[in-house]
């Protein structure tokens, strides 16, 4: 693993938008899976900064999004494809058919679930993902459970989560029940895997996920120790440097 | 209860704290960290305003006091770790130089849980080579460099306990040793290297975390074809580097430290010639190494590695790289630690080693060390 500590939450997003530009310069049909939340806008932000100002070219990447919401359109702007648009995708030159989500609003999420696997397997596999940490420890939509699914699949969400999503969406009751997310096999086949955490908020959990080498579906996040090549970003704040 | 206490009116952690501190030791751990009195039944050792910080992390040495790593016997792994605890250092990795596979065999075999508890703790080894580049060798022995070999490295790594490898990722094959050292959560550092800053932006992606001994030994900086210098001052390697002022001028100390002393990590990469005195004559890698003025240098004026110490290099980064006394204790401790991704040491925390170095809050000079609880060096 390598871990970057940085100042704050600007530099993060900086130094992770490098990273992600880096390994597009290199691999211009990179293909990289995307995460959603709080943490990530500010890499967006760095991304389409340099898309527009010294033209980091999108135009043969494919991204696949982590994780969205079940039962929510993808016109409403709780659901995470409205988000990408929002924040990423309506800035920048990603080709519309290489920018994929799985479908919040699927007639079979079983069958939803399936297909997005089988394009993630068709595309060639994550040459980058990109992931933030839950204060419970989840990654993607992966709650911490006594088991984790392999593969992508449907998932009930816990309380934790849907009342820390009910600050931005107004309250607890606007927060789906459920979401489609990857699963912790399917993140962990990407060949790297960028990890940011910020904020106090996330502390207690990176300090569970960096001094406990140990690996449990009670913290999903500990599966990334299995990751062949793990980079970590985190601010100041995140890491607890203080006493 | 903690077995034992350490009182400082001025602690480190290495980030600055405020006020009066007790560090509670548990079975050589850090298991509170207070600002009320103990017991008065408690023993408490008094550091006064003497500045605490946590033990220094050496991640680049080849020897001290007349040993060699690559001699390979416990004697000379014995002799550098008690060399560093009297200049600070809690941990390090010995580091090899390129030779016979036999020989760094023969090395790496050696236990380092066997070396006594009285000197500096020996987290791994450091194989500076022997995949690097003969245009940029330095003071490596010529002969011995190789080219990159999968399976020859891995039966290296399968004779001992291998934390940080130094290589050229210019080199046909590199890639697949870069991958297989970093999915093995060994440290990848580029260094003795001519690398374009293409490829060393591809092996940072692969997964290198650093550079060895930053400006020695690698293709020089030219603003067009910046190299790997110019990847070290773009992506967020750790830098690791000899403030001596003889590796580099004093000016490029100063500059060095003003930009990247987020992510630097002071090495010494010292040399058996280290605490022996000004002038001698000893040896690197089989080569003969004379040492004049602190300088160490092969016959040809190559310089050798360093007579550096680890607590000058810290006062260095203050006196000529203009750090504040926080910012260089960082490169010396945090650093080093997570570019190894190591939590337990390179921080006072509760749960890290209580590993701690004792030093005159006016000379910075080490006046005492403190390893796993115990006082393993003390001037006091």
């Amino acid at each position: 693993m390598r871990l970057i500590a940085v100042e704050n939450y600007d530099e993060l997003s900086e130094v992770a938008a490098g990273i992600v530009a880096e390994m597009i310069k290199m691999k211009p049909d990179s293909v990289i899976g995307l995460p959603t939340g709080r943490t990530p806008k500010g890499m967006y932000a760095y991304l389409v900064k340099l898309h527009k100002e010294q033209g980091l070219d999108f135009s043969g990447v494919k991204t696949f999004n982590i994780d969205e919401f079940c039962g929510v359109p993808k016109s409403d702007p709780r659901s995470f494809a409205f988000y990408m648009q929002e924040y990423f995708v309506k800035h920048i030159n990603l080709k519309p058919d290489n920018f994929h989500i799985p479908n919040g609003t699927a007639a079979n999420y079983a069958e939803e679930c399936k297909e997005y696997e089988k394009k993630i397997e068709q595309a060639g596999g994550f040459d980058l993902i990109v992931l933030g940490v839950g204060t419970n420890g989840h990654v993607g939509f992966n709650e911490p459970a006594t088991s984790l699914p392999v593969h992508t699949h449907i998932v009930s969400l816990s309380e934790e989560t849907r009342v820390a999503y009910g600050k931005l969406y107004g309250s607890t009751e606007n927060v789906p029940q459920q979401a489609i997310t990857m699963g912790i096999g399917t993140i962990l086949r990407a060949e790297r895997t960028l990890l940011l955490a910020s904020g106090s908020s996330k502390s207690t959990v990176m300090r569970k996920f960096l001094q406990e080498e140990r690996v449990t579906p009670l913290l999903p996040v500990s599966f990334l120790h299995l990751s062949s090549n793990l980079t970590v970003i985190a601010d100041k704040e995140a890491l607890g440097m203080s006493l | 209860m903690p077995l034992s206490w350490f009182r400082t009116s001025n602690l480190f952690t290495p980030y600055k704290v405020e006020g009066e501190w007790f560090i509670g030791v548990e079975h050589g751990r850090v298991s509170k960290l207070t600002r009320e009195n103990p017991k008065a039944s408690d023993e408490v050792v008094d550091f006064g305003d003497a500045l605490v910080a946590p033990g220094f992390v050496e991640v680049h040495i080849h020897g001290a006091h007349g040993y060699d790593v690559m001699s390979g016997t416990l004697e000379a792994m014995n002799e550098i770790a008690r060399f560093l605890v009297r200049h600070g250092v809690t941990s390090f990795l010995p580091t090899t130089v390129p030779s016979t596979f036999g020989q760094l065999a023969e090395v790496l075999s050696l236990d380092l849980g066997m070396i006594d508890g009285s000197g500096a703790r020996a987290l791994g080894f450091h194989l500076e080579g022997p995949y690097v580049n003969p245009q940029f060798k330095g003071a490596l022995p010529r002969e011995a460099l190789d080219r990159p070999d999968v399976v020859t490295l891995n039966a290296l790594l399968g004779k001992g306990k291998v934390s940080m490898v130094t290589v050229a990722p210019e080199l046909e094959g590199m890639a697949d040793v870069i991958a297989m050292l970093t999915q093995r959560g060994v440290a990848v550092s580029l260094g003795h290297t001519g690398a374009s800053y293409t490829l060393a932006v591809e092996a940072f992606l692969a997964g290198a975390k650093s550079i060895t001994h930053f400006l020695n030994a690698m293709k020089a900086f030219h603003h067009r074809d910046s190299g790997v210098i110019g990847a070290a001052l773009n992506l967020p390697f750790y830098v690791q580097f000899i403030p001596d002022g003889i590796h580099t001028s004093r000016e490029v100390i100063r500059a060095v430290a003003r930009l990247l002393s987020k992510r630097l990590v002071l090495i010494t990469d010292a040399i058996m010639a280290a605490g022996m005195g000004e002038e001698q004559q000893v040896s690197l890698g089989g080569q003969q190494v004379t040492v004049r003025d602190g300088a160490a240098r092969l016959s040809d004026g190559t310089l050798a590695g360093s007579t550096l110490t680890t607590d000058k290099g810290v006062r260095n980064l203050i006196e000529v790289g203009l750090l504040s006394i926080e910012e260089a204790l960082i490169c010396a401790t945090v650093n080093p630690a997570d570019l190894l991704g190591i939590r337990e040491v390179g921080r006072i925390m509760v749960g890290s080693m209580a590993d701690f170095v004792v030093l005159d809050r006016h000379s910075l000079e080490v006046v005492c060390t403190v390893r796993g609880g115990r006082i393993v060096y003390s001037r006091l």
